[in-house]
């Protein structure tokens, strides 16, 4: 193993960081009335278990959550010929069912809000869909600080 | 007269010896017997064959070949029909490579091993891993037809499972990511007076995650924001010139001005130019224009 003389290790601070401490300000953390969940897929049983395992990752960071919405199913309709001519009476039905599924968390800061959305999204299940709505509550714009 | 000296002879053999000679022959007396040391039939009974039976005249008995000693085809092909077919015992080339393979994990699995450890991260379902005894398939009468077993079963490899996901990853993924939670501040919920008076504004946006072909979806651009009227602190004038500029946006019941801006492409510059808008609005109606003075009673916007 070389050795080196302490000397000569110079421990220098990263220039970022020289910049990020003289001019930035550590920004306040945001607030969240509320933050909605909503999952959309074809399989009952796979979003049923995606919304047990949400609701207790929420139970284990101690975050306040509702019970989870079931919304009815969006059908998607097509009727098509069962034979290749003729035959209008005889007719194939396919049906696509999207179930909707919603929970919502109340009363979280930005820190909180950003890891709980960051590990819920990447433990979504393949052929499922999510809508985060956020609900942020701030102070009037800096523009209109002085009243 | 020669039938019964068969029998005889047939009988005077250990249990049908000569019957299933040839059959459960093994490898080294069918080669002795192609070099020709060995023979259907042992050495005592070759001797006795050819030596001790001999008629008056002293010749040797000559069997009368009806049958061959053997199981013809079609005896063996009924046997394998009718399932009493022997099998014979092949060695197997491969059999150093049978020994290699072992019995499958999930066998070895006690019930308090570390699942997490077995499973971390999301995967397809893999029979030989998962101990779990379960079935899955559709059956016509499941009562009297189980649904099919777990090994070599698609519909379990094509639903997404939270294998991955159980009550012990879910507490260890907790609290590893605990530190980076913070609380929310206990007053403003309490008391929710504070709450308005301090951060007045509430802002709507959405996020979309979804498996599309692009990663942007425009509904993620529009944005909204909600203010109570009071809270911004206006005297009588500046309260109605605030309602004539806002319109249809004011909620009388609720109080609450409602500003959507989806007229930007990024989500970013709407909520900049609802901001602008907001400063606009606030610094407007505290304007006096000259021309105020000519309001009618009709123009009021707030009935008393």
């Amino acid at each position: 193993m070389l050795r080196i003389p302490r000397s000569l290790l110079q421990i220098r601070p990263l220039a970022t960081q020289l910049t990020q401490s003289t001019s930035a300000q550590p920004k306040p953390d945001k607030l969240f009335k509320k933050i909605e969940f909503e999952v959309r897929g074809h399989d009952k049983a796979v979003l049923k278990s995606y919304m047990t395992f949400v609701q207790s990752a929420c139970g284990h960071l101690d975050i306040n959550y509702t019970e989870v919405e079931n919304l009815p199913y969006v059908r998607w309709v097509e009727w098509l010929l069962r034979s290749k001519f003729v035959h209008k009476k005889y007719k194939l039905h396919y049906e696509t069912r999207t179930y909707i599924k919603k929970c919502s968390v109340y009363y979280i800061t930005g820190s909180t809000a950003s890891t709980l959305v960051e590990y819920l999204q990447r433990q979504v299940p393949e052929g499922v869909g999510m809508k985060v709505t956020y609900n942020e509550i701030c102070a009037f714009p800096e523009t209109m600080s002085n009243k | 007269m020669i039938t019964s000296k068969a029998s005889i002879l047939f009988n005077s053999l250990p249990t049908n010896h000569a019957f299933v000679i040839r059959c459960e022959s093994t490898l080294a007396e069918r080669m002795k017997r192609a070099v020709g040391k060995g023979s259907y039939e042992s050495e005592e009974d070759q001797r006795h064959r050819l030596e001790e039976q001999i008629d008056s005249q002293g010749e040797q008995f000559r069997e009368l070949y009806i049958m061959p000693k053997r199981k013809l085809n079609a005896q063996i092909q009924l046997e394998r029909m009718t399932g009493r077919a022997e099998q014979p015992k092949y060695s197997h080339p491969d059999i150093h490579d049978r020994l290699a393979v072992r019995r499958p994990r999930a066998e070895e699995m006690s019930p308090n091993q570390d699942w997490p450890s077995v499973w971390p991260a999301a995967a397809t379902y893999r029979s030989s891993v998962v101990p779990l005894l379960i079935r899955m398939g559709s059956r016509k009468y499941p009562e009297k037809r189980a649904p099919f077993k777990r090994v070599g079963n698609l519909d379990l490899l094509k639903i997404p499972n939270f294998l991955h996901l159980t009550p012990e990853h879910i507490k260890r993924h907790c609290e590893a990511i605990k530190k980076f939670c913070s609380p929310f501040p206990k007053e403003l919920i309490s008391d929710p007076k504070l709450a308005e008076k301090l951060f007045p504004i509430t802002v709507t946006y959405s996020d979309y995650l979804h498996q599309e072909i692009s990663l942007r979806d425009p509904r993620a651009r529009t944005n909204t924001i909600e203010v109570k009227l009071h809270s911004f602190g206006f005297n009588e004038h500046d309260n109605d010139k605030l309602r004539h500029l806002v319109g249809n946006r004011y909620n009388e019941e609720t109080d609450t001005i409602t500003i959507v801006t989806d007229r930007c492409h990024t989500h970013k510059q709407n909520r900049d130019y609802a901001d602008f808008l907001l400063t606009a609005l606030y610094y407007e109606s505290k304007k006096l224009e000259p021309w105020e003075e000519q309001k009618l009673r009709d123009d009021n916007q707030v009935t008393f």
